[in-house]
Formats: structure tokens, sequence, C-alpha cells
């Protein structure tokens, strides 16, 4: 047992080294670095050690707490979102009918394109205020045309990682929704209970697990929105469409800044290790329960 | 009564299904358009491949080719680590509880924001003179995305029964053997499923390709990010690149959506 334990261990360890190079010593650096004085563009100041000043700079700073709540604002309105559309259209295609198919292969396409596809059209094709096509519908109404992205930032970047992350959320649940057994439903015919009982009261709750499963990714992965921010409001005006990662790229990558842009960094990884250990119990119970 | 009420529903159905493919379908036609007719927004209008001769004779081949370069050999290397280590964790956990602990470790690399590495990365990166080259975004690709193949392999190799395993052994085959012949054709599913989501991944992949890359290793989906400014106003020419840039993925998702569920809850569901 013992030798068939450390020739296990053999293959995992080439995996382990890889993984441990490019994702836990950068961040141990990371924390090193968050404690130096050090601006790329600024080669004349020396990198001297400065203790928790960063963070205490970040703290009393102003944009920093706006960031913290657009991050907020962003995931939380992002999610509930994606989980009433996702769950909503799941049950309306669930079933299968003539051309379920194509309906389902159209709702879904928009998980696939990647973000910087998504921001530069949208902000153009769409979005322009002059040629775009939110321009010349209000023009046809006669009505002001709105500068969606300087007036509604934050909105314009939720919508899109809305309409990039529902998708998800509807194919996890339309799978959810066919483990249920025919019998069930049946049986809740049977019973005569309305459809909405059915659907709330027998449905829903048998597919707590897919559901649980959907939020925490999406959590994860909208948590880390930066392509679509990138690519359609910068950040801006200001930093009202900013979140945590844009931050860190906008102080390290373009304010050169790369001990305040470490230090902001190690707050999002304590944010989300703090995530990581409230969901922890639910995904490991999910996935260790599921599989054996 | 009935039958008109399901009959409306699917009609929403639908409707609500080509409103939200409606910025696909517009990106797409637009690649087909004059740049004159491209601003005026009828569906009515001489297609025209101006848009895709103009692509195939610029440098934007250079894009694509790199993104070709970078997300199979990134997909290959992280398979080669990942299906092995995952196969290991399996059997360990088996025996022992520590296959478990290490099995979630590399689940907590996933979820970490990939903001958190990217400036120590930057740094050594430009200390190894290899900033804006295939191999290093290979190399950041292939760190990041073998948790995944361990997250996702792991629920596949977890179904193969261990009575198969254990009876190739009583048969006397080597370790080796009985992977590739047992376990390797009951994960085959797994495996394509896997290599699937890595490529959608690394593919529409743009935070690392952003901050590691210029121009020698720019990646399609960095390029992209080019047309929110300077080359903004060709708007054909920019729908005929996204609608080229998209395609890998859209046609991957679409034909493979059965196993994506499995593959997208990273195995946690069985789709």
């Amino acid at each position: 047992m013992e030798r068939e334990i450390r020739s296990n261990r053999i293959l995992t360890l080439p995996a382990i080294i890889v993984v441990a190079l490019v994702t836990q010593i950068p961040i141990l650096l990371t924390l090193y670095y968050s404690m130096r004085r050090w601006i790329i563009v600024r080669p004349d100041l020396t990198r001297d050690f400065v203790g928790l000043a960063h963070y205490k700079e970040l703290f009393t700073s102003s944009e920093f707490w706006i960031v913290f709540k657009n991050t907020l604002t962003l995931t939380i309105s992002s999610l509930a979102a994606c989980l009433v559309i996702g769950i909503a259209l799941a049950f309306l295609l669930y079933r299968p009918f003539p051309g379920v198919g194509i309906a389902r292969t159209l709702l879904i396409s928009p998980f696939f394109i990647m973000d910087s596809v998504i921001g530069v059209f949208w902000r153009n094709v769409i979005m322009e205020p002059t040629y775009g096509l939110i321009g010349r519908v209000f023009k046809l109404i006669g009505l002001q045309v709105p500068e969606v992205l300087s007036q509604y930032p934050l909105f314009v970047v939720s919508l899109l990682v809305v309409w990039k992350w529902a998708p998800f959320f509807l194919l996890v649940t339309i799978a959810g929704l066919q483990s249920i057994p025919e019998e069930v439903i049946e049986a809740s015919l049977i019973d005569g209970t309305s459809t909405l009982g059915r659907v709330f009261r027998v449905m829903l709750p048998m597919i707590m697990k897919y559901i649980t499963i959907s939020l925490i990714l999406g959590l994860i992965f909208i948590l880390k929105t930066f392509g679509l921010i990138f690519t359609t409001t910068l950040g801006g005006p200001g930093f009202a469409s900013t979140n945590f990662p844009y931050y860190v790229y906008r102080t390290s990558f373009l304010g050169w800044n790369i001990g305040k842009g470490s230090a902001i960094a190690v707050i999002l990884v304590i944010i989300s290790l703090a995530i990581l250990m409230t969901t922890f119990r639910l995904l490991r119970k999910s996935i260790v329960e599921e599989n054996i | 009564m009935r039958n008109y009420v399901s009959m409306l529903i699917r009609i929403i159905v639908f409707v609500v299904a080509l409103i939200y493919f409606f910025p696909v379908l517009w990106m797409i036609l637009s690649g087909f358009k004059n740049e004159v007719d491209v601003v005026n927004p009828s569906l009515f209008f001489e297609p025209t491949l101006a848009q895709y001769r103009l692509i195939f004779s610029g440098r934007i081949t250079h894009y694509f080719s790199n993104s070709i370069i970078i997300t199979a050999s990134a997909t290959l290397l992280a398979m080669l680590l990942g299906v092995p280590a995952s196969y290991g964790i399996v059997m360990m956990a088996r025996l022992r509880k520590s296959g478990e602990n290490l099995f979630f470790w590399f689940i907590s690399t996933i979820i970490l924001p990939e903001v958190c590495v990217v400036i120590p990365i930057f740094v050594i990166f430009n200390t190894l003179n290899i900033l804006d080259t295939h191999l290093g975004l290979i190399l950041v690709y292939t760190g990041v995305n073998t948790p995944i193949v361990i997250w996702m392999m792991r629920s596949f190799f977890k179904d193969i029964p261990i009575e198969l395993i254990e009876a190739s052994r009583i048969d006397g085959a080597s370790e080796t053997t009985t992977f590739f012949k047992i376990v390797f054709p009951l994960s085959r599913h797994g495996l394509s499923a896997t290599i699937l989501l890595l490529v959608i991944f690394i593919w529409n992949e743009f935070f690392f390709a952003l901050s590691l890359t210029y121009y020698n290793a720019a990646t399609i989906s960095i390029h992209m990010a080019t047309y929110m400014t300077q080359e903004g106003l060709f708007w054909a020419k920019m729908s005929a690149i996204s609608t080229l840039a998209i395609l890998p993925p859209i046609i991957l998702g679409w034909f493979n959506q059965k196993q994506l569920i499995r593959g997208l809850t990273m195995g946690a569901i069985k789709g």
C-alpha cells in the first residue's frame, strides 16, 4: 500500500510543481511587493520597505471604498439577474418541443464569446450614441439619445456580465430539471398541485444542488470580471465602474505603482479566500457526494 | 385551452431567444457589409466578402496563428500534467485522506483571481526576457488550467469501478498498461469534455494575454481590444474579425452542450 501511494504521488508531482510555480509563489511575492515602495516610472525613489503603509493608504482613500462598493454591486446584482433569467428560461426550455434545440443553442451562444469581442461590439455597434443601434432607435422615437457608457457605466458592465453568464445558469438548471424523475412530476400532477405549486414546492427544491453549484461558480467567475470592463468603460468615468481586478490592473499597469497594486491584489486574495471558506463546505459537499 | 397556452409559451421562448441572440446575429451580418452600409441598420443589403478578403490579406492572421499555437500547446501541456495527477489523486484518495486534501489545494488555486498573481509573473518574465513570447503565455496558461483538468477528470476517474483496475493488476498488467488499456478508454468522454473546455477558456482568455504580451505573442482576444479606440470606426471589418474569433468556441460549444454541462460545473454535476 505504501508503495502504491508513493507511485501515485509521483504522478501528481509535475502538476504540483508547475501549479505552485505559476500560482503560489507569485502570491507570496505579491505579498512581499505590497510592503515595498515601488513605482516603476519613478526610478529615483528607492524600493524601501514601507510595512503596511499601502494598506493604510488604501483603507483611508475614498476610491478604495468606491471600488469595494462597485465590486459588491456588480457581483451581487449580476448574480441575482443571472439566477432569475437562467432559471426562468430553463423552466421554459427543459421539456422537448419542436425547435427547442435551436432556441437553446441561440440562448447559450453568448457564453462562448470572448470578453473583448462582447465589449467592443456592444460599445461601438450597439451603444455608440450617433450611429449605434441605441442611438438610431432613440432618434426614431424622438427621444434624447443617452450616453449610456458615461451615464450608467456600472449598469452597462453588469448587463454584459449577465448576457454572458445567464446562459451558464440556464445550462446547469436545465440539467437539473432533466434529472428529476418523471414519476415525481406525475405524482404531483395526480395530486392536483397547481403549476406554480409544482414549480416552487416540488421542482425547485429538487434542483437546489444544481442552483448552488451554478451560484458558487458564477460568483467565482463574476468576481474576476475584467475584460468586459477593459473593453467598454475602462473603469470610468472616474472610478464609477472599477472593480477590484480592474483596480489592480489600473494601479500597477497604468499607474505603474507596483507596491500599491500588490496591496490591492493581496486584499482581493483575502476576500476570495473568505468567499472560498464560506462556500467551501457547500462546494465540498456537492462535489464529494456526487462522485462517491 | 392548454394547447393555446403552450403554443403561446413556445412563441415567447423563440422571441426571447432571438432577442438574446440578436447582437451575435447583427455581428455576423455586419461582417458581410461594406463600411458604408454598416451604420445603416437594415437587414437587407448586398452581401460582400470584402471584409474577409481584407482580413486574410492583412496582419490579422498573425493574431489568429498566435491564438492557435498558444491554445493548442497550453491545452496539450495542461492535459499531460493534469490527467496523471488527477488519476494519482483518485487512486491515493481511495487509500488515504491526504489525496482529497491535495485535490482541494488544486481547487483553491482556481478560485484566486488572476490579478493576484500577475504582477510577480510580469516582473519575473521581464527579468527572464520572456515577456511577449509564446513560451511565457503557454507556461502561465498551463499553470492556471492544470487544476481545472484535475478537477474535471477526477469525476470521470471516480466513475471507473475499482474492480476493473484490480482485475487488471491481478492479471499481471503493469500500472502503465492498466492506465492505457482500462482507464483511458473508459474516460475518453471526460478527456474530450476537458479538452473542449480548455480550448474555449484559453482561446477566450484576456487578462494574462493583455498583461504579458504586446505584439509578437498577442492573441486575437487582445487584438480585438484595439477596436475600442483607433480602429473602432471600421465596424464592418471589426464585425468580420469578431465573427472569425468567436467561431471556434461557439461551434465547439454548440455541438457539445451535454458534455459541457458536466465540464462547466467541473464534474460536480453529471449532465
